[in-house]
């Protein structure tokens, strides 16, 4: 291993390789912050500029804007309130109550932190433990798929404390979204009303800029008032940053989550960063702490997030399989310049690869020094008056959305899911279940029906095969056991009251 | 909203304002009904691609069933708690404003279909500000144009994406 980080060091350390990665660190964390736009619209963009560059180059320019946009989407969740990125709402949860007690800088360097530890730790798991990586990943077939995005489901009620009904309720809301279109399994269109924008489905990003921006805003221009109760910024970035490592078993636990979650084609970050925040909550001494700013519920998301899309590129570089888009556009850009993935990259251009790998290493540095210094004068915008801000930032998220396919569908479907999450807001219904139903609509579908056809129309598959088994009853004890303790713990207060 | 997880409780023992439980029991009405409409809708599908939709409706009818109960009990609750009177005319005052709030989206939405983005957004952005009480022209000047001038540079000129423009100027000539 560590011949091949000297490989990938020696690659790396030319000027114009770095002038490249900090020029794409800064557009990265520009575009992060912008709600719509995100690591796959600024890697989309950014790959016709790189085909005047030279292969080594043009990776480390799209994995710097990939990691920048990535670790700073969560800077507008704990601003905000509202995720840059779709792998950051869960940290809204904690990030932003901290920034309501004036503490944003803080609670942004705990998310600098743990993305720089998650990334570092996922890279260097990347170089070292590839192949165990790999297998990991072909063990998992579609009644895997399914049980993983059950036991992400299942979250739901997690999620919901207090009000299930309601949460399962919003996740069937997010199901039913991500049915409409022509199912790729079945090729058949469904609740597209003969409309032919509706055939691709809703995107996701609009949806979510809808269900979490707008009513965010709504609230800004209803409340007024500053972001932050107390009218000034405590803390400083690099004591969040500092901070984050006096949370290690949340820290490690997390980056493992994320890294097992992203070598599986499919599953993304968003799953990843949600199982590693509840994992966290329910794992804790006091969980009543989460939601209310826990540095825990900041890092463990964060954690799972930059690990999981770092873990992606195992099986993207050695497999040719991506994992998420973030891997997809890396192998299309390899395509341009006339690169195939597999084993045998690793042996014949590994400056290349270990290059890219080591430049991943030095992009998250680079990030975390550029982010901690403009950390500071983005926490201001925690200080300006509401009914500035809420205009402001509707206009942006709108052209964010309108960005991604020039369509001005997206920019309805916003507006409609905006209508729906101040609904929602207003009446109690959690707005994350629907996400989480959003986001894996479509690969619990599709993974059902595909192990349906693998095992012959037989439904018990699922529970004979030992990884889904285990899966499923994970799943399982995740929506029973809540109710259930809570029955046994009401029924011990009835028993011990009658005999006292 | 995007609040901590456990926030949501149900609506039993709080006791809103009887507008306010009725709005909530409708909205759990329109969504039991909403599902009972995706599961006969998916009648219309092949066998094998109405079973998610029909799943997941089978789901949805029966958590919003479960929601839509203790909505209907909350609505007689608050109804026998309600005070009227002097309090309406504030009531009347507050809604006034929560309508425009909550109706800004939609307008937008609106007004960029008809104006375009510039022009729609620079209305938007005016006329919010004025509605919630800056009168200063140099504030509504300087946010409507600052906004406006990050827009065109992050989205115009740093990622070469043209936003709509919408009919105006094709009608003046413009385009």
């Amino acid at each position: 291993m560590l011949d091949n980080l000297l490989i990938g060091f020696r690659a790396v350390m030319a000027w114009d390789h770095l002038v490249v990665m900090f020029v794409a660190t800064i557009a990265g964390l520009i575009v992060g912050v912008v709600p719509g736009l995100g690591p796959i619209t600024a890697m989309s963009l950014l790959i016709p500029f790189t085909f005047t560059m030279d292969p080594l180059s043009a990776l480390l320019a799209l994995a710097s804007i990939s990691v920048a946009a990535n670790c700073s989407g969560s800077f507008t969740s704990i601003l905000l309130n509202v995720p840059g990125e779709t792998s950051a709402a869960a940290t809204c949860f904690d990030g932003h109550p901290l920034a309501r007690q004036g503490r944003a800088t803080f609670a942004i360097g705990l998310s600098i932190g743990a993305s720089f530890f998650a990334a570092v730790i996922g890279i260097l798991g990347v170089i070292a433990l590839a192949e165990p990586l790999i297998d990991l990943a072909l063990a998992f077939g579609p009644p895997e798929y399914f049980a993983l995005a059950t036991v992400g489901l299942a979250l739901v009620a997690s999620l919901s404390r207090g009000a299930l009904s309601k949460g399962l309720a919003m996740a069937a809301i997010g199901l039913w979204v991500s049915t409409i279109g022509i199912d790729a399994v079945i090729g058949e269109a469904r609740f597209t009303f003969g409309q032919l924008e509706l055939q691709d489905g809703i995107t996701l990003v609009a949806a979510m800029t809808g269900i979490f921006a707008i009513p965010e805003m709504v609230a800004w221009l209803r409340d007024r008032g500053t972001i932050s109760h107390t009218g000034h910024i405590d803390g400083s970035v690099w004591s969040g940053i500092f901070d984050t490592f006096r949370y290690p078993v949340a820290l490690v636990r997390s980056t493992l989550v994320g890294i097992g979650i992203g070598v599986v084609p499919g599953v993304g970050a968003v799953a990843a960063s949600f199982m590693a925040y509840e994992i966290e909550r329910r794992s804790g001494p006091s969980p009543e702490r989460f939601g209310k700013g826990a540095p825990e519920g900041v890092i463990a998301p964060e954690a799972a997030n930059n690990s999981s899309i770092s873990a992606s590129l195992a099986p993207a570089l050695i497999l040719g399989i991506p994992c998420g888009a973030t891997s997809a556009l890396l192998l299309v850009a390899l395509a341009v310049h006339g690169i195939r993935p597999g084993t045998m990259l690793f042996t014949s251009q590994p400056d290349l690869v270990y290059g890219f790998l080591v430049g991943l290493l030095f992009g998250a540095v680079m990030f975390m020094l550029v982010s901690a210094f403009f950390a500071r004068y983005l926490a201001l915008v925690t200080l300006v008056r509401a009914e500035l801000l809420a205009p402001v930032f509707m206009v942006i998220s709108i052209a964010g959305v309108y960005a991604q396919n020039q369509r001005f569908g997206d920019v309805v479907v916003t507006i409609l899911f905006g209508l729906l999450g101040c609904l929602a807001q207003a009446f109690g219904y959690p707005a994350v279940p629907l996400v989480l139903g959003l986001v894996l609509g479509k690969l619990l579908e599709t993974s059902f029906h595909q192990s349906l056809s693998m095992a012959g129309g037989d439904w018990t598959m699922f529970f004979f095969r030992p990884l889904s088994a285990t899966l499923l009853t994970v799943a399982l004890a995740l929506v029973l056991l809540p109710p259930a303790l809570a029955l046994y713990k009401r029924a011990n207060g009835t028993l011990r009251a009658s005999s006292s | 909203m995007n609040g901590p997880p456990g926030e949501f409780e149900d609506g039993i023992g709080a006791s809103p304002p009887g507008a306010l439980a009725v709005a909530a029991a409708l909205f759990a009405a329109t969504v039991f009904v909403f599902f009972c409409w995706v599961f006969v809708h998916a009648a219309s599908f092949t066998r094998e691609a109405a079973l998610f939709p029909r799943l997941i409706a089978s789901v949805g009818i029966v958590s919003a069933f479960l929601t839509l109960v203790p909505a209907v009990q909350t609505v007689f609750i608050a109804r026998r708690r309600e005070q009227d009177g002097g309090r309406q005319a504030a009531e009347l005052l507050a809604w006034r404003d929560l309508t425009v709030i909550y109706a800004s989206p939609p307008v937008y939405g609106v007004l960029l279909y008809g104006l375009g983005f510039w022009i729609a957004s620079a209305v938007f952005l005016v006329g919010l500000l004025a509605f919630l009480g800056e009168r200063r022209l140099v504030v509504l000047a300087g946010v409507a144009f600052g906004t406006l001038a990050v827009v065109y540079l992050v989205f115009v000129l740093g990622f070469d994406i043209r936003l709509p423009e919408g009919p105006l100027p094709a009608l003046l000539g413009l385009a």
